[in-house]
């Protein structure tokens, strides 16, 4: 466990901002939030691959679509099949 | 929604994305704080929306990227604007026509007159131009109490009545009494002595007599004029005697039974109208007060009907424009003598009779025998015969309040 995690830990604080994780949110299996992501790598119809400051992140599915994406926050909709950390 | 709004107002396009690197185009978008949305990756380009003041700014990204974009759809205010911004007249002529009905809107267009069966629509509406109620006057100069006051003043047959502005139309309800003021019954104040007296001979059929002294009892026979409640009350004592006596205004419901006869005849030839199928038309636009006649060419006809129909110009039901369109038909006809049928006679006069008998129940009379017989005689179809009608046939009447008997009385009172 790393300083900053057990910081977090220790003072109770939100470990997206002190950690700058990214938070996925996924209602359903149709509809999904990101947030606190650094970019996209890839971009397809099956497959959404993001980075976020520790890892990668895929999404694995069919008919994939971003509704819309900013800099800190992303609605992917589709049938989403797979959600994968690397 | 609102984000709807908000991105018609600002302008968006859709654009299509082909090339190199378009995953590093989306993350300089980002970047660069361009909001993309509904991304669709389509074979091997993308699809997206982007704002206008987004698309401006797009452009070194597209040379650092290598890609190409290709706008596909304009959606948004910004763009109706410039396509429409050589119709400069067009605005004007909708801003215009705006003005215009919003001007039109201040005004009366309409008058309508409600309620009245008595009085015909062009009395009242003779009145109201005296009193410089007319069409085409300002909204804001109708006042509406005045008006119902100077209504009620003019017409003694108005009870009730109420004015009402709806758009660009004047409402004038109005409520007559039953009788149409004709009735001779004299109206006594409520407080001050009255007698119940008949205002026809008949049998008395029902009595309920709330004050005063019933003079008549239910099955007496009575003649018009005949007290049948006494305004006069008296107090006895013990004894039987007159203690006092106090004049009251009397109140009663009282039905008078009489019989009435019905004489009616007419000949069976008469004059009948018969068309000739020959019309003239002509047409009329009412601007206001002005009246502009477009009459089709045609011989005059020796006896004709005129048939007119109007088409008021309205936007709604109660905004009324001061345009009217109008069509006259004259239809030529011929007066040909005919002779009723037997059945055809019957039933006129049946006719008649009903509408008769209509009259008086709206009168409040109530119709309880009929033995009118209908005959034709070749000439004459008579119909005669009585009926028997059940009527409240009743006024009031300031009583006979003489000194001496209020004298007696007082002395009797005096002496007990």
């Amino acid at each position: 466990m790393g300083f900053r995690e057990r910081m977090a830990e220790r003072f109770r604080l939100p470990k997206d901002l002190v950690m700058g994780a990214a938070v996925l949110t996924v209602t359903g299996r149709s509809e999904a939030y990101v947030e606190n992501y650094r970019g996209i790598i890839e971009y397809t119809e099956e497959r959404i691959r993001l980075q976020t400051k520790t890892c990668q992140m895929t999404l694995c599915g069919e008919q994939l679509h971003i509704d819309y994406y900013t800099e800190d926050e992303m609605k992917i909709s589709g049938r989403i099949g797979e959600i994968r950390y690397c | 929604m609102l984000t709807r709004i908000l991105k018609f107002l600002k302008g968006y396009v859709r654009i299509r994305l082909s090339g190199y690197a378009p995953e590093r185009f989306f993350n300089l978008c980002g970047h660069h704080g361009i909001v993309l949305w509904d991304v669709r990756y389509i074979g091997t380009e993308y699809e997206m929306c982007v704002s206008v003041g987004g698309l401006r700014s797009l452009r070194p990204l597209v040379r650092k990227t290598r890609t190409k974009v290709v706008i596909l759809e304009r959606h948004g205010l910004p763009f109706l604007l410039q396509r429409y911004r050589r119709r400069k007249l067009f605005a004007a002529g909708a801003l215009g026509a705006a003005v215009l009905l919003w001007l039109m809107s201040l005004f009366i267009w309409n008058i309508h007159i409600e309620g009245n069966d008595l009085l015909s629509d062009d009395e009242v509406l003779r009145y109201l131009t005296e009193i410089n109620i007319v069409h085409g006057m300002r909204k804001s100069e109708v006042q509406g109490s005045e008006i119902e006051a100077a209504l009620r003043e003019y017409f003694p047959e108005i009870t009730w009545t109420s004015v009402e502005v709806k758009g660009t139309r004047l409402i004038v309800h109005v409520k007559e009494s039953e009788d149409g003021g004709m009735s001779k019954n004299v109206e006594i104040a409520e407080e001050s002595p009255a007698d119940l007296v008949a205002t026809q001979a008949g049998t008395v059929v029902s009595m309920i007599v709330r004050s005063g002294t019933p003079a008549v009892q239910e099955g007496d026979s009575v003649e018009a004029g005949d007290v049948l409640v006494a305004s006069r009350v008296e107090v006895c004592n013990d004894d039987g005697e007159v203690a006092s006596v106090s004049f009251v205004h009397a109140d009663a419901d009282i039905t008078i039974r009489h019989e009435e006869r019905y004489e009616s005849s007419f000949s069976m030839q008469y004059e009948k109208k018969v068309y000739t199928g020959r019309r003239l038309f002509s047409f009329y636009v009412l601007l206001g007060n002005c009246r502009f006649t477009f009459a089709l060419p045609g011989a005059a006809f020796g006896q004709s009907d005129v048939i007119t129909t109007e088409a008021p110009l309205k936007l709604t039901e109660n905004f009324y424009l001061p345009l009217t369109f109008g069509k006259n038909t004259v239809q030529e006809y011929e007066i040909v003598n005919a002779v009723y049928t037997e059945e055809e006679a019957v039933a006129r006069a049946g006719e008649e009779l009903t509408l008769f008998f209509e009259k008086l129940s709206i009168k409040g009379l109530q119709i309880i025998e009929n033995n009118v017989k209908i005959d034709t005689n070749g000439k004459l179809c008579t119909a005669s015969g009585s009926y028997v009608v059940d009527e409240a046939a009743v006024r009031e009447e300031t009583p006979d309040m003489s000194l001496p008997d209020q004298n007696d009385s007082e002395e009797e009172g005096n002496g007990t």
